[in-house]
């Protein structure tokens, strides 16, 4: 090192491309472009899918989150399937019968095999539920299930620890998959990153914030998929899943950016698809925080629902003007359920009130669902109009959700998914009292709320008194303001054929064929 | 040098002691729950506690501190709250990636930078220098995400050269490492232009010429040795820099590196994965400005046995 700058640039700039050269080699890069094949029959085709997040846990009942349902419904069956119009219809059991407000009988499925060959019978069934029933997400939607009995090799009996008529929801959610006994007892810990179901599709590989493999499994009971392989690739930002779906990179996306929807549709190569979802948007009070009746009554009488919907969301959701629950859910009343748009009328409503000039605090997420933040905007100057002050506080998501849960302000922003395709359960979780997500403490229909639990689903009969609770807590007590109803957005390549979402915000790709 | 080196990694010790309880305490004091964020729609009383108390949460937070210290001095840097992966495995998947793209970008920085700061510098007040400089400046004043997503416009989508996002060949390198170059790069090219006109404008420059050697070699052998003295340690702050810058780089073009993963365990307050990264950042900052120092040392003769 005598002459240290004699050669030193030139030899150092050689160091860290040899050093380049050998990172690159260890972390799989390779100089191969896209894999092109040779062209593919439609039905066994590969749909190339972007989504926002990558899933976080494979395991059912062990902290999957609503992003992973979807890669969850598509590889677990459950007892109980929905059908469009969200009627529990035969899943993994053929029938069941309710023997008593708090007993049920499910007979099971024959001739069903796990993708590690293993049969699905009875035992399986009791073994799954049991441990849903003490994991964390599990719980939530099965922990009313007390004991669950054998009764010969084909039924199961479940008994519960109080009547609750939504149990055929709940056990159609994708938390309640069934998993192959044989993986749970031999691979419990690597569950969340190693399926074993009898779905359609089974795993095979996940390259975490890469890339998630499925195929179709050939052994499936059922009608077996068209696609040959569904390959899901997170991509976070919204710009750039569109270019990938422009570029054909990925054949369908979820949330395409929505200022770009007039563009899609004028594309050829290119389709939105807007389906209905079980999600309602809301802005909430907090009761003990906003206490005046009236001035809540007044904010919700200077919000225009309607523009906002058309001019913001550009069409995409509709405006919620018959109740919380999404007409799709429920029958809605002869009546709708809503405090219609009267600037007016909230004038006049806050100078009664006495209450003079208001300052609140509108806690919301940057844009967790569509669009919060334009939409908070137009909410603030409306309401400029009748003297009251919103004051925007946008929050990194896990510090809004927090804030929510803490009661720390006095007007929120929500949405709230549906997944169990039952409205009540929103009904217990949001407007119950000692519920954690009651968010605005609200405890004026505890008693309707909780008898909910005891009518059979989709009787008249329930889903007039889900109306009543409806219509005491919008138009009476005006404890949240249902804003819109949210949609499943996605857009597709023309190339795609059939491809469907349900309301529970699922993927249907029982016909889905992509022509290359 | 080598008691040098012994010393400086010595001090790791106590800086890493030091960050982790200070992260330990910023992650206790920031807003966010990881319990009720995990159960989300299913969080019901009795699951909060149950939960809590299964991830150690409802311990003192100097209790969780110290069998945190005695694990991680094991090796376990513990278990991701989300995906349940252990917190190395979600470490070691993300950082060869992300070291990978950083490298890249800053060898284009460095070669590009230095070279555009000679030009210019040799050509000062011509058309080449006015050029440069206002496109030091332009490179210096966009922001990233921004020109990832023109760049993915125009390079994936108007003419498909390459992919639009994602990782796996080298054709996914070149959108993203142009991308995170851009910022190092103008800094280093401003700095090299500087260094070097203040070299060239110094006695033994003059002498060089005056004794007849050829331009190209006063400028290449004399005067940039010197001039690049200074540019070596913006470098290294440079590769500080481009943590930040590889978090947006990521997140754009869908690579899977610890950028990415930093912001999905901060948003899901996914503790011991944020411990770990932090940890891990802190590491690899401390051993850049090592290699900066011993860098410097070799190139400038005066450094040695400071």
């Amino acid at each position: 090192m005598k002459h240290p700058g004699k050669t030193w640039p030139r030899r150092s700039a050689a160091a860290l491309a040899m050093l380049t050269s050998l990172t690159l080699a260890g972390c799989g890069l390779s100089s191969g472009g896209a894999e092109e094949g040779a062209p593919v029959a439609a039905e066994d085709a590969t749909l190339r899918v972007g989504m926002a997040s990558d899933a976080q846990s494979l395991d059912p009942p062990n902290f999957s989150l609503t992003a992973d349902f979807i890669r969850l419904d598509l590889m677990y069956e459950r007892l109980v399937k929905l059908d469009p119009d969200g009627k529990p219809i035969p899943g993994l059991a053929t029938s069941w019968e309710q023997n008593s407000d708090t007993e049920w009988t499910f007979t099971i499925r024959d001739g069903v095999k796990f993708v590690d060959g293993t049969d699905l019978n009875a035992e399986v069934v009791k073994i799954n539920l049991e441990r849903a029933i003490k994991a964390p997400q599990g719980k939530g939607y099965l922990g009313v299930i007390k004991s669950v009995e054998l009764v010969g090799d084909k039924q199961v009996k479940l008994i519960l620890s109080k009547p609750f008529s939504s149990l055929l929801n709940n056990l159609s959610v994708p938390v309640a998959g069934i998993v192959s006994a044989k993986a749970i007892k031999e691979n419990e810990k690597n569950l969340s990153a190693n399926p074993v179901g009898s779905g359609p599709f089974t795993f095979k590989s996940w390259n975490p914030d890469e890339r998630m493999v499925l195929e179709r499994n050939e052994g499936y009971w059922g009608t077996k998929p068209k696609l040959k392989t569904v390959e899901i690739v997170p991509i976070p930002e919204a710009s750039t899943r569109l270019a990938a779906l422009q570029s054909g990179d990925v054949d369908v996306i979820e949330y395409p950016p929505p200022s770009e929807l007039s563009l899609i549709k004028e594309s050829k190569e290119i389709n939105e698809l807007i389906e209905p979802k079980a999600q309602p948007v809301f802005l909430g009070f907090e009761l003990k925080q906003v206490p005046d009746v009236k001035v809540r009554r007044a904010i919700a009488m200077a919000i225009d629902k309607e523009a906002i919907v058309k001019d913001v969301l550009e069409g995409v959701g509709s405006p919620a003007t018959t109740g919380l629950i999404p007409p799709t859910m429920v029958t809605p009343a002869d009546d709708p359920i809503n405090i219609d748009y009267d600037l007016e009328g909230a004038k006049k409503l806050m100078a009664e009130a006495g209450a003079g000039d208001v300052t609140l605090d509108l806690v919301l997420p940057g844009s967790y669902y569509l669009k919060d933040k334009e939409v908070a905007e137009v909410i603030k100057s409306q309401l400029k109009e009748i003297g009251v002050t919103a004051n925007l506080k946008i929050q990194e998501s896990g510090t809004w959700f927090t804030s929510l849960l803490e009661h720390k302000t006095q007007m929120y922003w929500l949405g709230w998914g549906v997944a169990a395709g039952d409205p009540a359960d929103m009904l217990t979780r949001v407007f119950r009292s000692g519920a954690v997500n009651n968010m605005s403490g609200y405890s004026g229909a505890d008693k309707e709320i909780d008898k909910l639990a005891l009518l059979p689903i989709k009787t008249p009969e329930r889903e007039s008194l889900m109306n009543d609770i409806q219509r005491k807590f919008i138009e009476e007590d005006v404890v949240v303001v249902p804003m819109y109803y949210s949609t499943n957005f996605y857009a597709t390549r023309a190339e795609v054929e059939g491809f469907h979402t349900t309301k529970s915000s699922l993927w249907d790709l029982s016909g889905v064929t992509v022509k290359k | 040098m080598l008691s040098y080196v012994g010393r400086r990694l010595l001090q790791l010790v106590p800086l890493l002691l030091v960050i982790s309880f200070v992260i330990f305490v910023a992650l206790e004091m920031a807003p966010g729950d990881p319990v009720t964020l995990l159960l989300g729609q299913n969080a019901s009383p009795e699951a909060v506690a149950e939960l809590s108390a299964k991830l150690g949460l409802d311990r003192p937070l100097l209790l969780q501190y110290l069998s945190f210290v005695t694990d991680a001095v094991q090796g376990d840097l513990g278990v991701s709250y989300r995906s349940g992966r252990e917190v190395a495995f979600e470490l070691a998947r993300t950082t060869g990636v992300s070291a990978t793209l950083a490298l890249t970008a800053m060898i284009l920085a460095v070669l590009i930078g230095v070279t555009v700061g000679i030009v210019a510098a040799v050509k000062q007040y011509t058309f080449i220098d006015t050029v440069t400089r206002v496109g030091v400046l332009a490179m210096v004043s966009l922001p990233v995400f921004w020109l990832a997503i023109l760049m993915i416009i125009g390079f994936a989508v108007k003419w498909p050269i390459f992919p639009a996002f994602g990782w796996g060949t080298y054709g996914h390198l070149v959108l993203p490492a142009i991308a995170l170059s851009t910022y190092p790069l103008a800094v280093i090219a401003r700095l090299t232009r500087s260094s070097m006109l203040e070299v060239m404008s110094s006695d033994y420059v003059r002498t060089a010429r005056a004794a007849g050697l050829p331009e190209r070699t006063v400028v290449m052998k004399y005067a940039l040795k010197n001039a690049l003295v200074p540019v070596m340690t913006v470098i290294g702050l440079q590769f500080g820099g481009l943590i930040g810058g590889a978090v947006l780089t990521e997140t754009v073009f869908g690579i899977p590196g610890i950028g990415r993963l930093i912001v999905t365990a901060i948003e899901g307050r996914d503790y011991p994965v944020v411990r770990g990264a932090v940890l891990l950042g802190t590491v690899v900052f401390v051993l850049i400005n090592l290699l900066v120092d011993m860098l410097y040392k070799w190139a400038d003769p005066r450094q040695r046995g400071v």
